[in-house]
C-alpha cells in the first residue's frame, strides 16, 4: 500500500446543529421570562413605566452576580462567595458614605468595594489554582469569611447612601426607560466583546476539558485566577447596585445572591459541567427568579399562604429547570440522556 | 544532522521505571517510527520530548542546543508539535477555536472569527483533508474527523519536530492515506517526524528508520528497508513470535444461531441490516471506520432510541431498551473507548472486574467479599492482568491491561453473545495475541462474537466470516478462505473489485 494507491472517497459531513438547537435552552429561558412578564402585566392593576423601572430594578444586581457565576460555571466551578461579596460591597459603600461629602464618600466606598471584590476573588483564585483545591470548598470558606467581614464592617443595617446619586441607576430616564436597562446593555456589550477574547475562549476551553486545554498550551492556572477574580469583582458591582436599591449597607442582604446566581446560570443554560452557557441566558434566568415573587404576589393563594410562599418558588424553579431537560430525552442516543 | 535527540533519558513514576535511558535521533527530513508494545516506554518518551512530563535524567538536543521544555506550550514555542494519543481537541469549542486556540487573530484583542473561519478552511483544503465546517464543535464530529482536525491544527503550528504518537489509530484507511500524503509533503520541507503507531504495515509504508523500544529501553534503531518484520517483532518482544493468530476451527455440522438480526434500521445511520453469527463464531464487522459499525453495536446493546427491527438473542428476541435488557439477554458489548465506557478509571480493578455482576455476589445488597476476592482473582489470572494488586484503580494499568480488565468484567456474566468494537486497537502485540486467543477459547466454548476492527489481518486472521460494511448498510459477506485483503478493501470502498484493480492500475 503506497500513499498514492487508493482512491479517497468523498467524506461525509458533519454540519453545524440549527441556532434553536445549540442555543435551546437560551430561548427557553426567554420563553419563561416573556411568559412571566405577560401574565405580570394581565394581573397588574397600573401596568405602567414604573412598573417596568421596578422590574427591571429587581434583577439588576442578580444579573450583574450572576455575569461572574456564569463565568465560574463556564469553567466548570463554582463560587459560593458570591453572595457575601455582594453584602460586603454592600457594606462598605453604605459605611463610606458621608453627609458631608457625599460624593466623595461614594466614589471613595465604590472604588474601594470594587478593589475589595477583585481581592477577594483573587483570593478565591490563588486557593483554587494553586491549591489545586474544590472551587465549591474553597469558596464557601471563603464566603464565610467575606460574609463574617461584611458583618464586622456593619454590624447592623443602616450607613449612609446619598439618595440622589442611587436613583441614576435606579430612576427612569426620560421618564421613561428605566436606567437599570443601561447598565444591563453595558453588560450585554461587555459580554459580546468579552466573548471574542482569548481569555473568554481559555475560559471556555478549561471548562470543557482542562486536559486538552493544557495541551494546546493554555495557561489553565492564570485563567483560573483571572476567572475568580472576575468573579469577585462582578460580586462587588452588583453590590454597588444593591445599594442603589436599598440605600443603605446589610450585612445580610446579599446573601441570598449565591444560590441564587446559581439558579439563573443554569435556568439560562449552562451546563454546571462546564464548557457551555452563555451570560445572555444568565441575564433571562436572573429576571425570571426576579419575577417569579412579583408574579406570585398577584394570585390570591399566595399571598394568603405567606409562609408557603418558598414552597411555590421552589416548584417554579424546578418546572423551569426541569423543561429546559425535556429537550433531552428526545436523544436517539440514550448516553446522551444519563 | 540529528536535529533531535533524545540521549539516556530516565523516567521513573513511583516505583515503576517507564523510561530507563532510552536513546534515539531523528534527522532533518526523516520520518523516524518509535516501535515497542504498550508500557515499553514510546509515550513516555513523546511526553518528554514534549514537555509534558520532565525527565529524571538524560538531555534532549534540538539542534545541537540542550533544551528544557517545563510545559507543552514551551515545546511548541521551539517547534515541537505533537498530535497526542489523548485528543487534545476542546469538545466545546468549535473547530475554528481548537485550530486557532491561544493564536487566534485578533484586532485590538478581539477575535476576528471571520478571519478565523476564513484559515480553517483554507487549511483544511490546503492539507487535502475533507472541508469540516468551521464552526461544528469538537463535541459533535465524529472521532476520525476529530483526530484530522487535531493533526491539522499541529501542522498549522509548522513543526520543525512533528510527533504522530497514535495518530493513526482512529483513522480508516481512506484517512490515513489523507495523512500519509501531507507527512510525505512535510518530509519534503526538511520537517522532522516522528511517527508511532501499532499497525506495523503503517510504519513500514512511510518511515525510513525505527527505533525499538522494550520495557523502557530502547533496544535499537533499524532502517525499515533492509529489516524483516519478524526481526522487528522479534526486538519488540523480545522473543520469537510464532503464530500471531490461534487456528480457525473447521466449521460445526449444525449452525445453531446465537444472534439474528432482522431489518435493523436507525435512520440515517444504519440501513436495513440483517445477519446471524452463530454459536461458535467470530464474525468481523469490516469496512472504513464510521460506516455504522459502531452505530450497529450500540444499537444492538440498547444504547439508541428509535431502532426498528427484529433482534433475537439464543431465539428470544430482545428489547432495545437498555443495555440493562441487552444483559439480561446475555449479551455483552465492549465498547470503543475503554476510557471512558468501558471502564471506570478511578474505580479499582476489582470494582470494574464485578460491576456487571454485583447483584449475583451480593446478599440483600450487601457484598460478599469472599466471593468478589475469588472471582476478581480467577478473572485477573485467567487473562493474566498485570496489576500490583486487585485494590489498584484500573486507570494505573497500561492500555492492554485495561482491555483485558474491559473484557474480563464481562466474561463473568452469564453472557453468550460479544460486541465488541476494536478489541485491539492501541495495544501491543503480545496483548494482542492473548486477546486472539481468549477469543477463540470464548468462541469454542459456544459464545457468539460480534466484532469490528479496523484491522485487516486481523479480521484475516481471526474471524470465520466478515460483514462488510458502506454506508449503515452490510455490502458483503465473505466466508473462511474468502476474506482477504482485496476482498476487504475493495468492498470497503463500496467498489467492485474490477474498478480497485483500474485504480490501482492507473497509479502504477
Amino acid at each position: 500500500m503506497s500513499a498514492e494507491a487508493l482512491p479517497l472517497q468523498p467524506h461525509r459531513t458533519v454540519s453545524k446543529p440549527p441556532i434553536y438547537q445549540r442555543f435551546g435552552r437560551v430561548f427557553l429561558a426567554y420563553g419563561i421570562l416573556i411568559a412571566l412578564l405577560f401574565v405580570y402585566q394581565a394581573k397588574s392593576p397600573h401596568f405602567e413605566q414604573r412598573e417596568w423601572r421596578s422590574i427591571a430594578n429587581s434583577g439588576m444586581t442578580l444579573t450583574i452576580a450572576g455575569m461572574g457565576q456564569t463565568l465560574a460555571v463556564l469553567t466548570g466551578g463554582i463560587d459560593l462567595s458570591v453572595g457575601p461579596m455582594v453584602a460586603l460591597s454592600n457594606c462598605i459603600i453604605a459605611s463610606t458614605g458621608d453627609e458631608q461629602n457625599p460624593d466623595r464618600g461614594l466614589a471613595l466606598g465604590i472604588s474601594l468595594a470594587l478593589i475589595v471584590g477583585a481581592l477577594g476573588g483573587l483570593i478565591n483564585g490563588l486557593l483554587i489554582a494553586y491549591g489545586r483545591l474544590q472551587p465549591i470548598i474553597v469558596t464557601l470558606a471563603t464566603g464565610y469569611i467575606y460574609g463574617g467581614i461584611a458583618l464586622r464592617v456593619r454590624p447592623e443595617p443602616g450607613g449612609f447612601v446619598p439618595y440622589n446619586r442611587t436613583n441614576l441607576l435606579t430612576d427612569l430616564q426620560w421618564d421613561k426607560v428605566p436606567r437599570a436597562l443601561f447598565v444591563l446593555l453595558g453588560l450585554v456589550i461587555f459580554w459580546l466583546l468579552f466573548k471574542r477574547t482569548r481569555i473568554c475562549t481559555n475560559i471556555y476551553a478549561i471548562g470543557s476539558s482542562a486536559d486538552a486545554a493544557y495541551m494546546s498550551g493554555v495557561n489553565v492556572i492564570r485563567t483560573k485566577i483571572l476567572t475568580y477574580t472576575l468573579v469577585g469583582f462582578f460580586a462587588a458591582l452588583a453590590g454597588v447596585f444593591l445599594t442603589a436599591q436599598t440605600a443603605s449597607g446589610d450585612a445580610n442582604a446579599g446573601l441570598i445572591f449565591t444560590l441564587n446566581s446559581i439558579a439563573a446560570v443554569v435556568i439560562g443554560g449552562a451546563s454546571l459541567a462546564g464548557g457551555s452557557g452563555t451570560f445572555i441566558g444568565t441575564i433571562a434566568g436572573a429576571y425570571v427568579l426576579a419575577l417569579i415573587p412579583s408574579v406570585l404576589y398577584f394570585f390570591d393563594f399566595y399571598r394568603q399562604r405567606p409562609l408557603s410562599q418558598d414552597l411555590y418558588k421552589g416548584s417554579i424553579l424546578l418546572a423551569a429547570v426541569a423543561v429546559g431537560a425535556i429537550g433531552i430525552l428526545r436523544q436517539r442516543n440514550r448516553l446522551d440522556r444519563l | 544532522m540529528a536535529l533531535l535527540s533524545a540521549t539516556d533519558i530516565s523516567k521513573r513514576f513511583g516505583g515503576v521505571t517507564a523510561l530507563d535511558e532510552a536513546s534515539f535521533s531523528c534527522e532533518v527530513g526523516e520520518i523516524h517510527g518509535l516501535l515497542g508494545g504498550n508500557g515499553a516506554g514510546k509515550s513516555t518518551m513523546v511526553k518528554v520530548i514534549c514537555g509534558v512530563v520532565a525527565p529524571d535524567e538524560g538531555v534532549i538536543n534540538l539542534d545541537n542546543q540542550v533544551v528544557t521544555f517545563g510545559s507543552p506550550a514551551q515545546a511548541n514555542a521551539a517547534g515541537v508539535i505533537s498530535v497526542f494519543q489523548e485528543l487534545s481537541l476542546v469538545p466545546d469549542l468549535s473547530i475554528a477555536e481548537n485550530l486557532f486556540l491561544q493564536r487566534e487573530p485578533t484586532r485590538f484583542g478581539i477575535i476576528d472569527r471571520g478571519a478565523m473561519r476564513r484559515q480553517t478552511t483554507a487549511l483544511l483544503a490546503s492539507l487535502e483533508f475533507p472541508a469540516i465546517d468551521p464552526d461544528v464543535r469538537a463535541r459533535d464530529l465524529p472521532l476520525s474527523d476529530r483526530q484530522l482536525v487535531e493533526i491539522a491544527k499541529a501542522i498549522s503550528r509548522k513543526p520543525r519536530v512533528l510527533v504522530l504518537d497514535e495518530a493513526t489509530s482512529a483513522l480508516g484507511a481512506q484517512e490515513v492515506i489523507r495523512l500519509f500524503r501531507v507527512v510525505h509533503q512535510l518530509k519534503e520541507q526538511g520537517t522532522a517526524i516522528i511517527f508511532i503507531s501499532h499497525r506495523m504495515e503503517e510504519v513500514r509504508n512511510i518511515c525510513d528508520r525505527a527505533t525499538i523500544f522494550r520495557d523502557g529501553q530502547t533496544v535499537g534503531t533499524v532502517e525499515l528497508a533492509n529489516t524483516s518484520n519478524e526481526y522487528i517483532l522479534q526486538m519488540m518482544v523480545g522473543r520469537e513470535l510464532n503464530e500471531v493468530f490461534p487456528e480457525k476451527p473447521a466449521p460445526p455440522e449444525t449452525l445453531i444461531p446465537a444472534l439474528e438480526v432482522e431489518h435493523l434500521t436507525w435512520e440515517p445511520e444504519l440501513h436495513d441490516v440483517s445477519f446471524t453469527v452463530n454459536r461458535s463464531e467470530i464474525v468481523g464487522l469490516a469496512g472504513l471506520e464510521g460506516q455504522g459499525q459502531g452505530e450497529l453495536l450500540f444499537s444492538l446493546f440498547g444504547v439508541y432510541g428509535g431502532v426498528a427491527g427484529t433482534v433475537r438473542a439464543n431465539g428470544q428476541s430482545v428489547m432495545l431498551k437498555s443495555p440493562r435488557s441487552s444483559m439480561s439477554s446475555h449479551v455483552a458489548l465492549i465498547p470503543e473507548d475503554r476510557k471512558t465506557q468501558g471502564l471506570i478509571l478511578p474505580l479499582t480493578v476489582e470494582a470494574n472486574l464485578l460491576l456487571p455482576v454485583l447483584p449475583s455476589i451480593s446478599n440483600l445488597g450487601v457484598i460478599d467479599r469472599s466471593k468478589e476476592t475469588k472471582l476478581t482473582d480467577r478473572m485477573i489470572q485467567r487473562l493474566s492482568i498485570k496489576t500490583s494488586s486487585p485494590d489498584v484503580p484500573v486507570g494505573n494499568l497500561s492500555g492492554g491491561n485495561q482491555q483485558k480488565a474491559a473484557i474480563a468484567k464481562w466474561l463473568l456474566t452469564d453472557a453468550k453473545i460479544y460486541l465488541m468494537y476494536d478489541p485491539t486497537r492501541g495495544i501491543d502485540v503480545a496483548t494482542k495475541h492473548e486477546i486472539y486467543r481468549l477469543l477463540r477459547e470464548l468462541a469454542d466454548s459456544g459464545a457468539a462474537i460480534l466484532l469490528f476492527s479496523t484491522d485487516a489481518a486481523e479480521l484475516i486472521g481471526l474471524c470465520d466470516r466478515a460483514l462488510v460494511m458502506y454506508e449503515g448498510a452490510i455490502v458483503r459477506e465473505l466466508a473462511g478462505p474468502e476474506i482477504t485483503r482485496e476482498n476487504l478493501i475493495s468492498s470497503a470502498f463500496g467498489m467492485r473489485r474490477e474498478e480497485l484493480e483500474v485504480a490501482i492500475d492507473e497509479v502504477a
